[in-house]
């Protein structure tokens, strides 16, 4: 070749710069359509530009469903989250229609006593002690004192033991040391009934002499003065007359439902209601 | 001589593989535009003859494939390659900022270009994309120029297994 070493590399670009001008003005100047190479190159390119897109597609549609997966999951725990507080909120909902219920029960009972009376709440219901206590949320600052008759919705319940400013601790009638003058609704019996420790009562000083039958309701007799006469105490379970001895075995169920026991009366003595 | 052969091959597949990838490689209008960052790298380290036919071979299939002017393409990465060949011998090579800037500053000429060449030939004003399309992406081009100039260089070393080294300019 005649060209200098040096200048190869311009006139080489130079000669490539020339034929691109010649395509443009081609290009521009040609009024006919898609020329030969233009078609040819589509024809061949058309196939592997397919398959990259098709890839490139499937890639992008793979992506976009784990996207859609990962938005999914999220949307999972956000669901759930709203569900698990929905049933907290149900749950809340079930507690205070409950509530309610057992408070239009105590307001029931509460219309039929002359006695002035203050709803409180069972916040300590540990039956597993020795003594069969509950606590109660009002004390002295309430009105509460020592000896005052409980009652339940369903009947008599104990009385209160101790109390401090705000809240009372209630000796339940079925602890041992309890004992409650009562009466036999069907014969007007009378007897003492005590706790034993358990669910039961033990009816005490029943004479053979008196016809006791197991459904028998046994009612406060107001005889000791502090609870009113005509409470529902519970129901005689079970008769054994000892033949031996002067008085029968009495065994009672008690109405109350001391387990369950949420919410209670306190009657106080002395003060009849409208006071 | 088998590796010289499959080169416009691989163009070609370059070529393709802009037009068809460009969607998943974009951030708004910027995209990355491998092509020209190829052409930039051949000017900076191949041999002329080699650099020219394969910048003018990758320019062509792109206007075959997307291009409103035939030969625009063409044209203008052989220009860039022979402004990069001339550079190259100036400007420290494997010195990451002078490349990046140089980089950035002939994509953004290219877009200037452009934008003559589609007054000039097709009258039709695309003025606005220099700021908003090509400032843009020549400044995004020229940050990410030295990462793809270094993939480039472990291809042609991959490519070029019998020379063990990147390709460089007699």
């Amino acid at each position: 070749m005649f060209i200098p070493k040096k200048y190869r590399p311009h006139i080489t670009a130079a000669v490539f710069l020339i034929i691109a001008m010649a395509i443009i003005s081609y290009g521009a100047s040609s009024l006919t359509g898609t020329g030969f190479l233009r078609k040819a190159v589509m024809e061949v390119a058309a196939p592997f530009a397919d398959v990259v897109n098709l890839s490139a597609k499937s890639l992008s549609d793979f992506w976009r469903r784990y996207l859609f997966l990962v938005g999914l999951e999220e949307d999972n725990r956000r669901l759930r989250a709203e569900k698990a507080a929905m049933a907290g909120q149900l749950n809340n909902y079930r507690e205070g229609y409950y509530e309610g219920l057992r408070l239009r029960k105590l307001l029931d009972l509460q219309r039929g006593i002359p006695y002035k009376t203050i709803a409180a709440r069972v916040v300590d219901n540990n039956q597993n002690s020795l003594f069969k206590t509950v606590m109660i949320d009002k004390g002295t600052v309430d009105g509460l004192n020592a000896g005052y008759p409980v009652l339940s919705a369903q009947g008599v319940a104990g009385r209160i033991m101790e109390a401090s400013w705000h809240y009372s601790r209630v000796l339940l009638i079925i602890d041992r040391t309890s004992n409650i003058d009562a009466i036999i609704e069907r014969g007007r019996i009378q007897g003492i009934l005590q706790g034993t420790g358990t669910f039961k009562y033990k009816l005490k000083y029943i004479p053979h002499t008196t016809e006791v039958l197991p459904g028998d309701l046994l009612l406060s007799s107001g005889m000791a003065g502090v609870f009113p006469k005509g409470l529902i105490i519970g129901v005689v379970a079970k008769v054994e007359p000892q033949k031996d001895e002067l008085f029968q075995k009495i065994e009672v169920s008690p109405s109350v439902d001391f387990a369950r026991m949420e919410e209670v009366l306190v009657l106080i003595p002395g003060k009849e209601s409208g006071q | 001589m088998i590796i010289f052969l499959l080169q416009p091959i691989f163009i070609f597949l370059m070529a393709i593989l802009q037009i068809t990838l460009i969607e998943f490689f974009s951030i708004g209008p910027v995209s990355i535009d491998l092509p020209f960052i190829f052409v930039i790298y051949a000017g900076f380290w191949f041999n002329p003859l080699r650099g020219a036919i394969l910048s003018f071979l990758l320019g062509f299939f792109l206007d075959c494939l997307v291009s409103p002017i035939w030969g625009l393409h063409a044209f203008l990465y052989v220009l860039f390659f022979y402004i990069a060949m001339i550079a190259g011998a100036r400007i420290d090579r494997k010195n990451s900022l002078p490349v990046s800037i140089f980089t950035g500053t002939c994509l953004f000429l290219q877009g200037a270009l452009k934008v003559l060449l589609y007054w000039l030939l097709l009258d039709i004003d695309i003025a606005y994309s220099l700021l908003h399309i090509f400032l843009p992406q020549a400044i995004a081009m020229g940050v990410i120029s030295p990462f793809l100039y270094y993939i480039f260089n472990n291809f042609e070393v991959f490519s070029n297994a019998e020379v063990r080294q990147p390709a460089r300019r007699l």
